[in-house]
């Protein structure tokens, strides 16, 4: 992570830190979220 | 947080409208394509999983090196002092108290209770120790004469003597041999070491009055308080250190920290605090006035520490019931009493005859003749002496509560006076005690941490009610009180605080007090929930240091 963004989140407050650190979480649950399972067996075996 | 938030966006609307479908195409190229999407898509996200784990990370490091920033100080140490203060003081009230004995302000009384038939020699050694100490750090300096109460106490004391000042290394196991040797003949024998020291209570009265009434006057001296102002003081002092303690940021987050309170239910907005908050409020507290507000907290704090007292009060109330009974019964008891008196006198100057034949029989005194006979005779008399005497003494014990209700019991006396009645018999008090505690679940008999806790009731900061409230009043408790917080703007009835519902009050009411001590703290909710956090969360472990994409 950029310094400079570093910087700016160490002078915020204890609330707006936690709230930053929500919205990391969030996104990282999102993204987990966002992967695609495997398709099933018979699928894969026809794509080979 | 605005480039964290860009980013976000820029990655959500990637992965939103991520062509997944072919235009045109053939089944099998448009399967293809499909799956290299699927495979392009899950790829792009996984690694902007390792870019925002990093992120995180870092946050996460900030967050705990604030979060040490912001950490109190742990004052435990310091209260130490205060804490020395208090029971210094408590010490000075007992001391100066009217209602107790000299015994009991001295520490007599819970020593000698501790021995009866069937205790450890070693708890019983352990007694006779202190007692003996006490003694001498009165001047007092006791010698095996003093215990001459029966011929079986003074040999096994005659052992006790010498095994002390030889220092011998292997005390315990003479004074088994000791105990066992007069053990057939006396089965009583720890029973009879009681009587033996009551009795030196008694021999040494005046001795211990005039050390008492000097370490007294120099007490209340040190603090320039008298007899009547010192429960004041004691209880100014002890109402801070407990506010103090309360509010107390460190006592505070470590609530939090160790899961005994829960801090999401604290936090503005939780559907706990607007629950507890409303119980007994008229109407809704956040659509009160500010003034408003103060004033339905300070009633919660107020009420909070009587409802303390309360539960305590519940707990002793059959105390208070069966003094009452005795009260209507004292007088017979004062009666009887008189009798009983003229009955241990004589059986006291009996054991001392007994002893002194015994005496005679060994060759002791003048014209004195050795005679075996005689000596058996009188070991089985005096146990004999001695039974009767406990009987008597056993007795005395209950007649003296009576007397002491006639004493200092009237129609116009309150709880306080009532409790304190109790507490001028330690015997009773003690029985009393016990049963309660028999009625406990959980609950073995601590001697000392209950009469410590009775006291310790009896002087609360918060006893209005005890000295206010008439002893013979058919008024319920709980309407008084309850009337007195209506009063005071809460919405609250005497079923609330009745026995059955008063815990679940208690927690709401302490709920309450818990917020307004932390706002009168240097560290705001907020920072101890952040704190909390920060301490909770666990940074999580990238598993390819790869070159990421930064902000």
């Amino acid at each position: 992570m950029d310094k400079e963004v570093l910087e700016q989140i160490k002078n915020l407050s204890a609330k707006e830190i936690l709230e930053v650190y929500a919205l990391i979480e969030e996104h990282i649950k999102y993204l987990n979220e966002s992967i695609i399972k495997e398709e099933d067996g018979e699928q894969d075996g026809q794509n080979q | 947080m605005d480039k964290i938030s860009k980013l976000i966006e820029i990655d959500k609307t990637h992965i939103t409208e991520f062509p997944m479908e072919a235009e045109s195409g053939t089944k099998k190229v448009m399967e293809q394509y499909h799956q290299k999407a699927v495979n392009d898509r899950n790829d792009y996200c996984i690694k902007q999983i390792k870019v925002f784990t990093q992120y995180r990370n870092s946050v996460l490091s900030i967050m705990k090196d604030k979060a040490k920033a912001l950490m109190p100080a742990d004052k435990t140490k310091d209260y130490e002092t205060d804490k020395e203060q208090v029971s210094s003081l408590y010490d000075a009230v007992i001391k100066s108290n009217k209602y107790l004995d000299d015994a009991f302000k001295l520490g007599f009384s819970n020593i000698i209770e501790k021995i009866e038939d069937g205790i450890s020699l070693n708890v019983l050694n352990d007694c006779l120790k202190e007692c003996i100490a006490k003694f001498s750090a009165m001047g007092i300096n006791l010698t095996l004469e003093d215990f001459n109460y029966t011929m079986f106490t003074k040999k096994y004391m005659d052992e006790y003597f010498k095994a002390v000042k030889t220092n011998d290394e292997d005390f315990s196991n003479s004074m088994r041999r000791a105990f066992d040797s007069i053990y057939w003949e006396c089965p009583n024998l720890s029973y009879q070491l009681r009587l033996n020291l009551l009795d030196l209570l008694d021999k040494y009265k005046k001795e211990i009055n005039a050390y008492l009434t000097n370490d007294t006057t120099r007490l209340l001296h040190s603090f320039e308080c008298d007899e009547n102002t010192i429960v004041n003081k004691y209880i100014e002092e002890r109402t801070k250190l407990g506010r103090a303690k309360a509010c107390d940021p460190y006592y505070n987050l470590s609530k939090f920290m160790d899961g005994t309170r829960i801090i999401d239910d604290y936090l503005e907005g939780s559907e706990v605090r607007e629950k507890n908050y409303n119980t007994y409020c008229n109407g809704n507290y956040n659509e009160l006035s500010d003034s408003d507000k103060t004033k339905f907290n300070d009633a919660c704090r107020d009420l909070y520490t009587t409802l303390v007292l309360l539960k305590k009060y519940y707990r002793y109330m059959p105390i208070v019931t069966d003094l009452l009974k005795k009260y209507a019964e004292k007088d017979k008891d004062i009666t009887e009493a008189k009798a009983n008196d003229k009955e241990l006198d004589t059986s006291n100057k009996n054991r001392i005859k007994i002893y002194n034949s015994y005496l005679k029989a060994n060759g002791v005194g003048f014209l004195a003749k050795y005679n075996p006979t005689d000596i058996k005779t009188n070991k089985v008399k005096i146990n004999d002496e001695v039974k009767k005497y406990s009987e008597l003494y056993n007795k005395k014990t209950a007649y003296d509560i009576s007397i002491n209700l006639d004493k200092f019991i009237n129609e116009s006396s309150s709880m306080y006076d009532l409790f304190m009645t109790a507490a001028s018999s330690f015997d009773y008090l003690v029985k009393q005690l016990k049963t309660i505690c028999s009625k406990e679940e959980d609950n073995e008999f601590d001697l000392d941490k209950e009469i410590g806790l009775f006291f310790r009731f009896i002087f609360n900061p918060s006893n209005e009610f005890l000295r206010k409230l008439p002893c013979f009043s058919q008024t319920k408790i709980e309407d008084i009180i309850s009337e007195k917080y209506k009063l005071l703007g809460l919405n609250i009835n005497s079923t609330d605080i009745s026995k059955a519902q008063l815990d679940d009050t208690m927690s709401t009411i302490s709920y309450i007090n818990v917020i307004q001590n932390i706002s009168t703290s240097d560290l705001s909710l907020e920072d101890m929930n952040f704190i909390v956090k920060a301490d909770t969360i666990e940074p999580i472990k990238v598993e390819e240091e790869e070159e990421v994409e930064t902000i």
